[in-house]
């Protein structure tokens, strides 16, 4: 296993005390494998990736352990992470403007990425960049490297984002909703530059969604989060042909199907990570939920080869009835 | 006669290029024209920048064209003045994408939604707080929500209440532009059981502008793909989901990630053309679409196509002029 997150909990201080926005979170991605976080917003997706990136905001405290090539990156000093990030981890963040600087040519801005981790000359840095947009395909790279980021689309920037990301091949790429902000056709174009980059260089990638389309189209396993929690983890296929956690069940009811029949909505809303139910902290908008759900927070089982669900009924066929 | 209807409706923006730079000329929407019918949904699909949003502030009258015209049941609606002017205002309504930014922070649920109310004359001002309980009803909310704050409110609950106000005036068609998009699935579920519910109820339509293929698909009559300020295709929603007759369509839809249950192997993306969204300033020559087509031919760099009817559809592309000739 490449990465492997062992009971990662992170909370935030506040004048109310600490306030838990991820806890106890285990997953893990192997060598070459596209692992997918969905869930709904602010159930603590970012806050995972920030984690392993360690790029937590200051106020953020962070608990457990996050084996990488065997090592526990929490426990990491500063300088020692700064040489991993971008090297051997390397992140796309949602909104690319923020990320790239806006006073630098594009083309010296991928430089810098191997200038910084391999001291590569900024004359072969530069050259090297080029290569860099040729893959991630920006047509006559060459000229458009000496181009400032306002000056290039949406799309264009996000594949430049992609090309710093990549520039020392890193074993891991986080991709957080690297996609959200783009048209249909220049994110399938991403989806499969992301795709053809891993079978390459047998990357793994942590990709992080809310569009079970794009799971569909691009993960090789899921994990499915709520509230700060995994609450199913299963191969894709599996995951959305037979889902066994009701709110996994809600979201995939809650697509448009066929035309003319009313969609099924989750009932109710996403709870505040300071106002959780107790027991299940699914129950309080759960279709299936019993007694017994509301006296303790079940543990994530393995309910089927590689399945693992957070659900005391996931036993029963409670998708089909 | 049309409920609605768009004649050679057309938006050019002058831009300056660069300081001191000559002046450009940018299309953004250029010779658009639709009908839409009473009771029924009528969707505008395309990239980024392909004048959607344009062509909705026009339909709404909120920025005036640089030709063309809109007909609203029989009358063109810029030349509405007076108490015509202020039953159309009245008559329609749009939603924005953004239900954060569309609600005032500092007014409470009650202001927003019975001020529009007071400014037409709809109720007696004694009848105010039923009808704002009422119209909190009809969206699925409750009444003792009409004292809280917009910050309040999860974003579903606030497209919600957008969805109130732009009902309160009674409106006959609402024109949602991209309602959707700032919202997860589960509460974008919600949203459109809601749009049905309404259209149901009330017999609304709707002019909707999405991304979102699958809820287009869903939720529409009839769907116009447009490409760099055209209608590059404008055909029933059934047909054009399955059997897109334009490249542009087909593209797009091909592109639309889709959830796949019933096979391990994945869907093939889409064969997307290498280059991005050409920009409207400086237009391609013949076809606009020719530079990214995967099926053009010699003619297509420099033959403009007309919009013509195949297969009881329209769509703009020579591969069908040629076949009805041929
Ligand atoms: N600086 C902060 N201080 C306090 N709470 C925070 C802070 N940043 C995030 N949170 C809270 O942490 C929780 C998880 O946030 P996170 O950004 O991980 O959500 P997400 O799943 O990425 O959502 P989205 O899909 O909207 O990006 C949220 O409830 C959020 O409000
Ligand atoms: N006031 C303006 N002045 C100059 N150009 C404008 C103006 N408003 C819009 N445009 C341009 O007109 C074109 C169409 O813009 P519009 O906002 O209608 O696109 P859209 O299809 O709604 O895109 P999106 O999906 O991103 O909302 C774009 O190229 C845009 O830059
Ligand atoms: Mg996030
Ligand atoms: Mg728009």
């Amino acid at each position: 296993m490449l990465l492997d997150t062992r009971g990662l909990s992170v909370h935030f201080s506040s004048d109310s005390g600490p306030v838990h926005v991820i806890s106890n979170l285990s997953f893990g991605i192997d060598p070459g494998e596209v692992f997918c976080i969905v869930g709904e917003s602010g159930c603590g997706k970012s806050m995972t990736a920030y984690s392993i990136m360690g790029l937590l905001p200051e106020n953020a405290r962070s608990a457990g352990e996050i084996l990488f090539k065997g090592s526990d990156l929490l426990t990491l000093d500063d300088e020692s992470y700064r040489n991993l990030r971008g090297k051997e981890i390397s992140m796309i963040f949602q909104e690319p403007m923020t990320s790239l600087n806006p006073v630098l040519k594009v083309g010296y801005q991928i430089g810098e990425v191997l200038m910084t981790h391999y001291g590569t000359s900024k004359k072969e840095a530069i050259s090297k960049a080029v290569e860099l947009m040729n893959t991630v395909r920006i047509p006559s790279a060459e000229i458009r490297a000496n181009e400032y980021p306002h000056q290039m689309s949406g799309g264009m920037r996000q594949r430049i984002m992609i090309a710093m990301a990549i520039a020392c091949k890193p074993s891991l790429l986080i991709a957080d909703e690297p996609t959200t902000a783009l048209d249909v056709t220049i994110q399938s174009e991403i989806l499969k530059l992301i795709r053809g980059l891993k079978d390459e260089n047998n990357m793994s990638v942590l990709f992080i969604t809310h569009d079970l389309g794009i799971v569909s189209e691009i993960a090789d396993r899921v994990g499915v989060m709520y509230a700060g929690r995994i609450v199913e983890t299963a191969p894709t296929s599996e995951i959305l042909k037979e889902p066994k956690h009701p709110y996994t069940m809600g979201l995939l009811n809650s697509l448009p199907a066929e035309r003319g029949r009313p969609l099924i909505p989750i009932r109710g809303n996403v709870p505040r990570p300071d106002d959780l139910p107790s027991g299940c902290k699914f129950s309080d908008r759960c279709d299936h939920v019993i007694e017994s759900c509301r006296a303790e927070e079940p543990v994530l089982k393995e309910t089927l080869p590689g399945h693992f669900t957070r659900c005391i009924r996931a036993g029963e066929d409670l998708w089909r009835s | 006669m049309a409920f609605i209807e768009a004649k050679d409706l057309t938006k050019h923006f002058r831009i300056k290029q660069g300081i001191g730079g000559k002046t450009a000329i940018l299309k953004a929407v250029d010779e658009v024209s639709f009908e839409v019918g009473k009771d029924s949904v009528f969707s505008i699909v395309g990239e980024s920048g392909c004048g959607k949003s344009t062509l909705a502030r026009m339909l709404i009258r909120l920025l005036d064209p640089s030709g063309g015209k809109v007909m609203f049941e029989g009358n063109d609606i810029f030349q509405l003045s007076g108490n015509d002017l202020k039953e159309f205002r009245r008559s329609v309504q749009i939603i924005f994408q953004d239900p954060y930014a569309s609600l005032n922070p500092r007014m409470r649920v009650y202001t927003t939604l019975s001020e529009p109310l007071k400014i037409h004359g709809m109720v007696s001002k004694d009848k105010l707080r039923d009808k704002v309980a009422e119209l909190l009803h009809s969206v699925g909310l409750t009444p003792d929500m009409m004292n809280k704050y917009p910050h309040e409110f999860s974003g579903g609950q606030r497209q919600r209440i957008c969805i109130a106000r732009s009902l309160s005036l009674s409106p006959k068609l609402i024109i949602a532009d991209e309602p959707l998009s700032a919202l997860d699935v589960s509460i974008q579920a919600q949203i459109i059981n809601l749009l049905q519910d309404l259209r149901k109820r009330f017999g609304l339509s709707f002019i909707f502008i999405s991304h979102d293929l699958n809820v287009v698909h869903y939720f529409s009559d009839t769907v116009a793909v447009m490409y760099l300020g055209r209608i590059v295709e404008l055909a029933d929603a059934d047909k054009l989901f399955d059997r897109p007759l334009h490249p542009y369509t087909e593209l797009l839809l091909k592109a639309a990630p889709k959830v796949n249950v019933q096979k391990d192997v994945r869907v093939p993306s889409g064969t997307v053309s290498e280059t991005d969204v050409p920009s409207p300033i400086d237009m391609p020559s013949g076809c606009s679409f020719h530079p990214r087509c995967p099926k053009r031919f010699d003619r297509c760099d420099n033959t403009e196509p007309a919009l013509i009817k195949v297969d009881g559809r329209q769509v703009r592309c020579l591969l069908y002029e040629s076949n009805k000739q041929g």
